[in-house]
């Protein structure tokens, strides 16, 4: 592995990011994936048959027949290593050809899901991860005849994710920045990153000791930060000219191998359609900048602890940019976080597109919000994983995953929930869905109250609706085939409107409750969804695990004001508007009561419960 | 060259792991844990984690403790996405130690190897009633 791309295409830039063009081929207007993954309910210790009985159970219980139609197997489906350059079928699991499988589930009418990884290894560490393969192992996927993958990031060459070498760091981040200097035939300047013409643009840059840190983009991987917003830093200099000119830039810096401090810059001027780029690569390193610590006690236990060593800088060597008469902005920054990553999802999907370029394959992203997918996944992904995973207690065939209602990392419904619930306006039928990971419900530890919510919460956003239990336990009828086959819930999923819902309202103290991010869970949220009939989807979720006895009550001019502009049509909103009263329908009972006033309210609600009704308004 | 391939002296493969923990329990003769794993490659801690997890819960029959949240302390627990659960497992019940560096930091350690002595330690640990 070389490295990177060196020379990425226009359209794979972060300056690309918002002009929506899609790329490898993506096709606008799927509607959110649903079917069963393997990995929540069997881990690494998925089998054929274990699989086929998921997909008999989904025929059995007519599940396909409401929409899930993928039976996707995760990982622990291949051997530990390729054989003759291809990927195997894990031995003594899997039958050796996964035609065979995919004949069988097509046979049933269902659709076949494989898992891959953008890295060298796929996450458990079988050493058949695509990078560098995309083009052997998209042949291999068209013969296997698959309709979905999931791509994960583990083991990436190019970035500190999971499994690989933390030092990668310094790929994503740009050095320590003092300052520049630019010199040209008329004069020069020397501007410091303090100065009052440098200035920090987006987030994460730092500005300590008159040096600037951070440059680069934030990990989303875990639940700390908030989705909305730039979540990648600059530092930007304004440099004025009388005329236009050649000249030499030098910056005053310092490597890394860390987050906030690596060793990859770009140099561009200007922004938009008018940047031009003049520099994408490693500076000359400074200085080893981690060293192995002094050992206190035992050297073998302390190997490896990093210890603070100074920060020395240097001049770069001169980077050539042109300058134009008048103002001129200067960039110095380090997209590469996102660009890398986008550039080797859209390899996959390039090769893919090549190989079967009539098979329609849902491309599912799977990099758990470390490169802040949300700005760039659109283009490439039909779905994008949002954060770490869910639960990382998962099943076997002999014992049922574990999963939480609430968590301080990721691991729980409402700490995927929290962050998706501010994320609608990344989705949409013209660029793809929030992925809060595949579902929880029937695992231990999650009630049936919170399995209904659970269901509630991810129909209400667009979420994927990918099963992660075991079909063999359900039985038709049960409480929790129930939950998973409520119709009226998919329908809000499946609405071709494709409209995630937004949040109207939250008890929490938050300024704007559409993009608040608000990790507290003692609170209730309502959430609002307009639908291609006209009609709108409420939804009144107690995050807490306490009950509830407050009055909620939401107007008809609340919702108006906050989707009122994504509702279908002016026809239909003025409906709504005008409507001198409206039926709702509880979506979990069935019961109906009309509403004359425009308030919609609810009076109670027990811990982790919901309450989920449509409102059909009435001339 | 991979983290796992590098010469480490006294270090165990994979492979080596499973042959101590049959010779020391009769009942783990034959086990392989279902994940792949290429068994000449070098043990490192995290596999030997999730083997002796696989091992307790699928040969054992010892349930998994609920509540894995006290691991947290160690602060690399979520480096090793596959591999949490089991770390989890195995720390908290004392089989395996967390390494503790300056500033009371926690550590797992998932990507250091393993030796015969430590390998003997924790599959007694783990065969202990």
């Amino acid at each position: 592995m070389n490295g990177p791309e060196q020379n990425l295409r226009d359209e794979l830039r972060f300056d690309r990011f918002a002009d929506g063009a899609l790329l490898g081929g993506k096709k606008k207007g799927r509607l959110p994936a649903m079917g069963w993954n393997s990995w929540n309910a069997f881990g690494s210790s998925n089998s054929w048959e274990l699989t086929k009985a998921q997909a008999d159970r989904i025929k059995e219980l007519g599940l396909d027949r409401l929409g899930y139609q993928y039976v996707v197997l995760d990982d622990g489906c291949y051997q530990s290593a390729r054989k003759d350059g291809h990927l195997a079928a894990a031995e003594g699991k899997f039958p050796e050809d996964y035609a065979g499988i995919a004949d069988y589930i097509h046979e049933k009418g269902l659709k076949f899901g494989m898992y891959n990884d953008i890295g060298t290894k796929v996450c458990s560490g079988a050493e058949v991860g695509i990078c560098g393969h995309e083009d052997v192992d998209a042949a291999d996927y068209h013969r296997w005849q698959i309709d979905y993958i999931k791509v994960d990031n583990c083991y990436y060459p190019w970035d500190d994710a999971t499994f690989s070498d933390r030092e990668n760091a310094r790929y994503t981040y740009a050095p320590a920045i003092r300052g520049i200097r630019v010199s040209y035939p008329e004069g020069g300047r020397t501007l410091s990153a303090g100065g009052s013409e440098a200035e920090t643009v987006g987030s994460g840059v730092e500005i300590r000791d008159g040096v600037a840190y951070g440059i680069g983009t934030y990990d989303g991987t875990g639940p700390e930060h908030s989705p909305v917003g730039c979540r990648s830093g600059e530092l930007v200099f304004t440099v004025g000219v009388d005329f236009d000119t050649d000249a030499e830039l030098f910056v005053d810096y310092a490597t890394g191998r860390e987050p906030a401090r690596g060793s990859w810059l770009q140099v561009a001027v200007g922004e938009g359609a008018a940047v031009r780029y003049y520099y994408d690569g490693f500076l000359e390193e400074t200085a080893d900048p981690v060293e192995e610590a002094p050992v206190e006690g035992d050297p073998e236990q302390n190997k490896g602890v990093p210890r603070k060593v100074p920060v020395v800088f240097r001049e770069s060597r001169p980077i050539r940019i042109s300058l134009k008469a008048g103002e001129n902005r200067i960039r110095l920054m380090n997209h590469r976080r996102q660009e890398n990553t986008l550039c080797s999802y859209v390899k996959v999907r390039e090769a893919l597109a090549k190989a079967a370029p009539d098979r329609d394959i849902v491309f599912s992203l799977c990099e758990w919000g470390k490169t802040q997918p949300q700005n760039w996944g659109c283009r490439i992904g039909d779905s994008w994983r949002i954060l770490n995973d869910i639960t990382f207690q998962v099943g076997s065939d002999t014992k049922k995953g574990r999963a939480v209602w609430e968590d301080d990392y990721t691991a729980s419904i409402t700490s995927q929930y929290n962050k998706a619930v501010i994320m609608d306006e990344f989705a949409g039928l013209d660029k793809g869905w929030n992925d809060p990971d595949m579902m929880v419900i029937g695992l231990d530890g999650i009630t049936e109250t919170m399995a209904r919510t659970h269901m509630a919460a991810w129909c209400m956003m667009n979420a994927p609706l990918m099963l992660g239990l075991d079909l063999r336990e359900v039985q038709e009828g049960d409480a929790v085939f129930r939950i998973i086959a409520n119709k009226e819930l998919i329908s809000l999923n499946q609405d071709p409107l494709g409209i995630q819902a937004k949040r109207v309202f939250t008890t929490a103290e938050a300024d704007d409750p559409a993009t608040a991010y608000i990790r507290d869970n003692h609170r209730i949220d309502v959430l609002a969804k307009p639908l291609a009939d006209g009609s709108i989807a409420l939804s009144f979720i107690n995050l807490s695990m306490e009950d509830r006895q407050e009055k909620i009550s939401i107007s008809k001019d609340r919702i108006l004001s906050s989707i009122g502009h994504k509702m279908k049509d002016q026809q239909a909103r003025d409906a709504f508007e005008n409507a001198s009263s409206c039926r709702v329908v509880d979506l979990w009972t069935g019961d109906e009561t009309t509403v004359s006033d425009g308030n919609f309210s609810v009076d109670k609600l027990a811990g982790c419960d919901n309450h989920t009704i449509r409102i059909i308004p009435q001339k | 060259m991979s983290e796992a391939q590098k010469e480490i002296p006294n270090s165990l493969t994979i492979g080596g792991f499973l042959e101590l923990l049959s010779a020391a329990d009769p009942h783990a003769q034959g086990f392989r844990p279902a994940f792949a794993f290429d068994p000449e490659q070098t043990l490192l801690r995290k596999t030997a984690a999730r083997i002796l997890h696989f091992y307790m819960r699928d040969i054992l029959a010892v349930p998994d403790i609920p509540d894995i949240t006290p691991a947290a302390v160690l602060k690399d627990l979520y480096d090793c996405r596959v591999c949490v659960n089991s770390i989890a497992q195995i720390y908290l019940r004392g089989i395996m130690e967390p390494r503790e560096y300056p500033g009371g930091l926690l550590l797992f350690d998932g990507s250091a190897p393993v030796d015969e002595l430590l390998a003997g330690h924790i599959i007694s640990r783990t065969l202990q009633p």
